[in-house]
């Protein structure tokens, strides 16, 4: 009988070849090198600059200082950051693939589904963000002067990865939607996600009970930065450290439940639609 | 004459209803998701005592026309998508203005959501205390420079998207970054600190729908944004006319 | 200069002495500095040169990057030429884009015209105030198309539902609804079954015949040309190769024939024939007229022993082009 798993070596050997095709596109000549670099710095010095100007204008946002904003900040860019680095392929949005009559790619590709969508990385022209999320981080903890405890880095490296399980898990929770209707959903994810990265840099300290409580729970913005930064900075209570966790495997395990039910009525019903490059216009 | 650029509008609207109106409502949920934290993150600041350059009722008005009308303070066409496909070719097989069919083509995208959303907005906004009425009718003809000015930097960002071989997604982060700060529409200008707001609101893109809000809130002088924008008009669509024409042979040679 | 001056009246397409030389920007190879790059020019046309009077129907061939979406392109006013004139029913496409595309029709076999996220018969109306297409003249086409392609069934279903011969009937009646007086067609049959492909070519010949609508068509497949067009245009390299009709294709490559003899028992020797294949007695030749003349082929037939049957073709015209496009390859 034929072997069909797919070794720890193998999926390095996959990751790595889709490493050197991001590199070499990157690569293929020095102004393309160049304008993407510069419209990441753009890009990424804009995505935290309004918050964080607000902060250090007004000394702070609802009881959050000047620095623990951009901790949060920083926070949120290491989340998106590494999900936009390993997401390539529009692992991260899901919808599109289905929406697009795409997954028949992945049919004929002798992988399983999962590698298949995590392999596709792009650790060179996708890692701006992460990086920048990292030396944000830097400066923000130089300047908090916080002792931290010793354990410290092993919450934050959970914290973010239960952060990630939450984003992910939204995007293909509602991109199941589009196994129903592929037209009309094709986008749904793109939505979530960017709906996701511009709410997230929000700090809710401050804000009503009745704002805060359905941004960590109907749409848990709010555990994508603002919650696991309260958590790591030692405000919040210690039961409270344990919630995004708790939501990340109940929202993980709806999300799968929901996406391979969606995913046997589309083997079931096909697809009448197949569009190579996708659209969106 | 118009009737093709009407009925144009017309077919493009009715290409994001055709399918029912009930697959808008994710797009509207998470509009207002955005909205109310942003409103509330003026409401903690007001509270906090500081000394702010625009009042509250200023600050929320702006964010509120933001979200209500964000398809039309910084201007999305359908030339991102269409480079993907090298769609751009069919705009010259049609006997019509090639910016007009873009420009129909986007204003029928619009229609569903300012019918469904920001027209039921506009009017709920003064239940939650949140006034919407411009501050001077200068607002109107800022907002049709501010439209048409995120046309020509449409047609720009096409052309660099052209040029860089069809990346559209470098020329989406570029636009991206612009939304999210360079426009002030989410920040007003007025309110950055150590005296940005002088310098920033005479770069290009802070034209765009952030010159317009100011004006609606009043936190700007309309001898001040309007022969701003007007300038910027003048310049940015003459070098999208002259760079899209020169840009012609790389968006429909492609594939033959 | 005036219209008129461009081209008489009876023409429909005039190319005087075009070329179209294209630039990219190219990484040198094995260039140490990764921000250096050199210009390269492509001369996709090289001075071209023809004319199709109104009614023709003209089949415009060529391998692969010769140069045919192009010269449609610059025909069509999407590209302009870098050198010489172009007319397209008097007018400049350059200059004249919008009143040109009202009497030109314009279909890439791999695009669609139809709004993706409509019904097909919501593009045509579409088509119809676009393209201020009268009342009575859209009904009619309307009406013709129905009949002749027979898209009713189709007329309510979404464009992107649709299969690869249902969108390509219907991308068909689209671009016909305003009659256009020339058409131009770049791979029309691509990708089409047997069935869709004959209702295509039926088609296209009878608008041809009975409205005189001029036709030039592009496409790889060269039976189907053969059977549409009555001259063919064909490029190489940029350059205009032959002009002329299909009969006269043959004799470049020589006069060949192809036949088939079918005997009793063992194959027969044909001096001056070359032996292509034979099974169960069918033995199949092919014989080039130019140097064996027919009286001395059916001579050398009448000879052979036991001979049952004989049946003579033309060699297939896919043959001879891939002669000639082997022949400018070297």
């Amino acid at each position: 009988m034929v072997d069909n798993r797919v070794s720890v070596k193998r999926y390095f050997r996959l990751l790595g070849i889709y490493a050197r095709m991001d590199l070499a596109s990157l690569a293929r000549d020095g102004k393309f090198m160049a304008l993407v670099i510069a419209a990441d710095l753009i890009s990424n010095i804009s995505a935290v600059s309004g918050i964080f100007l607000l902060a250090w204008k007004f000394g702070g946002i609802g009881g959050m200082d000047r620095f623990e904003v951009l901790f949060m900040l920083a926070y949120g860019n290491l989340v998106m950051g590494f999900l936009n680095m390993m997401g390539g392929c529009n692992a991260l949005f899901p919808s599109r693939i289905i929406g697009r009559g795409q997954w028949e790619h992945m049919f004929v590709m002798p992988l399983p589904y999962g590698v298949q969508l995590t392999v596709g990385i792009f650790p060179f022209t996708g890692s701006s963000t992460f990086l920048s999320g990292a030396a944000l981080l830097i400066v923000a903890l130089c300047n908090l002067e916080a002792s931290l405890p010793w354990w410290w880095p092993g919450l934050l490296v959970l914290l973010l990865a239960v952060s990630m399980v939450i984003v992910v898990a939204l995007s293909y929770l509602l991109s199941s939607l589009a196994f129903y209707a592929p037209v009309q959903c094709e986008e749904i994810s793109s939505t979530v996600i960017y709906s996701v990265e511009r709410t997230m840099t929000f700090p809710l300290s401050g804000m009503p009970a009745y704002v805060r409580y359905p941004l960590l729970t109907l749409f848990p913005a709010g555990l994508t930065a603002w919650f696991p930064t309260m958590i790591l900075l030692g405000k919040t209570a210690t039961f409270e450290t344990f919630y995004p966790t708790a939501f990340a495997l109940f929202a993980s395990l709806s999300a799968a439940c929901f996406f391979k039910k969606g995913f046997r009525y589309y083997v079931k019903k096909g697809i009448n639609r197949y569009v190579p490059g996708g659209h969106r216009s | 004459m118009y009737g093709k650029y009407a009925m144009t509008v017309r077919m493009s609207a009715r290409a994001r209803t055709n399918g029912g109106l009930l697959y808008l409502v994710p797009e509207i949920f998470m509009r207002l998701v955005y909205l109310v934290p942003l409103l509330f993150i003026w409401r903690v600041l007001a509270e906090s005592g500081a000394e702010v350059e625009m009042s509250v009722s200023q600050l929320l008005s702006y964010t509120y026309i933001n979200v209500v009308a964000a398809d039309l303070m910084v201007v999305n066409t359908c030339l991102s998508a269409w480079d993907f496909d090298t769609r751009s070719m069919e705009m010259f097989t049609r006997p019509m203005s090639v910016f007009g069919q873009v420009i129909a083509r986007t204003v029928g995208e619009w229609m569903p959501m300012l019918v469904l959303f920001s027209v039921p907005m506009l009017l709920l906004a003064p239940f939650w205390g949140i006034g919407v009425l411009p501050r001077t009718l200068w607002a109107v003809p800022s907002l049709f420079l501010s439209i048409s000015l995120g046309f020509a930097f449409e047609f720009l960002f096409y052309c660099v998207t052209v040029r860089l071989r069809n990346v559209s997604w470098l020329t989406y982060v570029i636009r991206s970054a612009i939304v999210s700060f360079f426009s002030g529409t989410v920040i007003p200008f007025r309110i950055l600190p150590f005296g940005m707001d002088r310098w920033i609101a005479c770069q290009p893109f802070g034209s765009l729908g952030g010159a317009f809000l100011a004006l609606y809130v009043g936190s700007a002088e309309a001898a001040e944004v309007l022969p701003l924008q007007l300038f910027w008009n003048v310049i940015m669509w003459a070098a999208a006319i002259c760079w899209f024409w020169r840009s012609r042979e790389r968006m429909v040679s492609f594939g033959g | 200069m005036s219209r008129a001056d461009i081209a008489p009246e009876h023409t429909a397409v005039m190319v005087d002495s075009v070329s179209k030389i294209f630039t990219q920007w190219q990484k040198k190879e094995g260039g140490g500095n990764i921000f250096r790059q050199h210009k390269k020019t492509i001369a996709a046309l090289e001075d071209i040169t023809f004319q199709i009077e109104k009614g023709e129907f003209v089949a415009y061939a060529g391998p692969n990057g010769a140069g045919k979406s192009t010269t449609m392109k610059l025909l069509a006013g999407m590209l302009r030429p870098t050198q010489g004139r172009i007319s397209v029913l008097g007018m400049s496409p350059e200059k004249d884009r919008i009143p040109l595309m009202k009497r030109l029709g314009v279909l890439f076999g791999n695009r669609t015209e139809l709004w993706w996220d409509h019904p097909v018969i919501q593009s045509f109306e579409w088509k119809k105030v676009v393209w201020d297409i009268p009342d009575g003249v859209y009904r009619r086409n309307l009406e013709r198309m129905r009949e002749l392609l027979e898209i009713d069934g189709i007329l309510n279903t979404f464009a992107r539902e649709l299969s690869l011969g249902q969108r390509m009937r219907a991308d068909l009646a689209m671009m016909l609804l305003h009659s256009p007086e020339l058409i131009l067609l770049d791979e029309p049959t691509l990708g089409l079954d047997v069935v869709a492909k004959r209702q295509m070519i039926e088609f296209l010949k009878k608008i041809n015949r009975e409205d005189g609508v001029t036709i030039l068509v592009t496409s790889h497949d060269m039976d189907d040309l053969e059977e549409m067009a009555r001259r063919i245009l064909m490029i190489s390299k940029g350059r205009l190769a032959y002009d002329g009709d299909f009969d006269g294709l043959r004799l470049l490559t020589g006069n060949m024939t192809h036949f088939t003899v079918t005997t009793d028992g063992g194959q027969p020797e044909l001096a001056g024939c070359r032996l292509l294949g034979g099974q169960h007695g069918a033995f199949e030749y092919e014989a080039d007229l130019s140097r064996t003349s027919i009286r001395l082929l059916l001579e050398m037939l009448s000879h052979v022993d036991g001979i049952r049957d004989v049946e003579i073709r033309r060699a297939p015209i896919e043959q001879i082009i891939a002669q000639l496009y082997q022949a400018w390859k070297s």
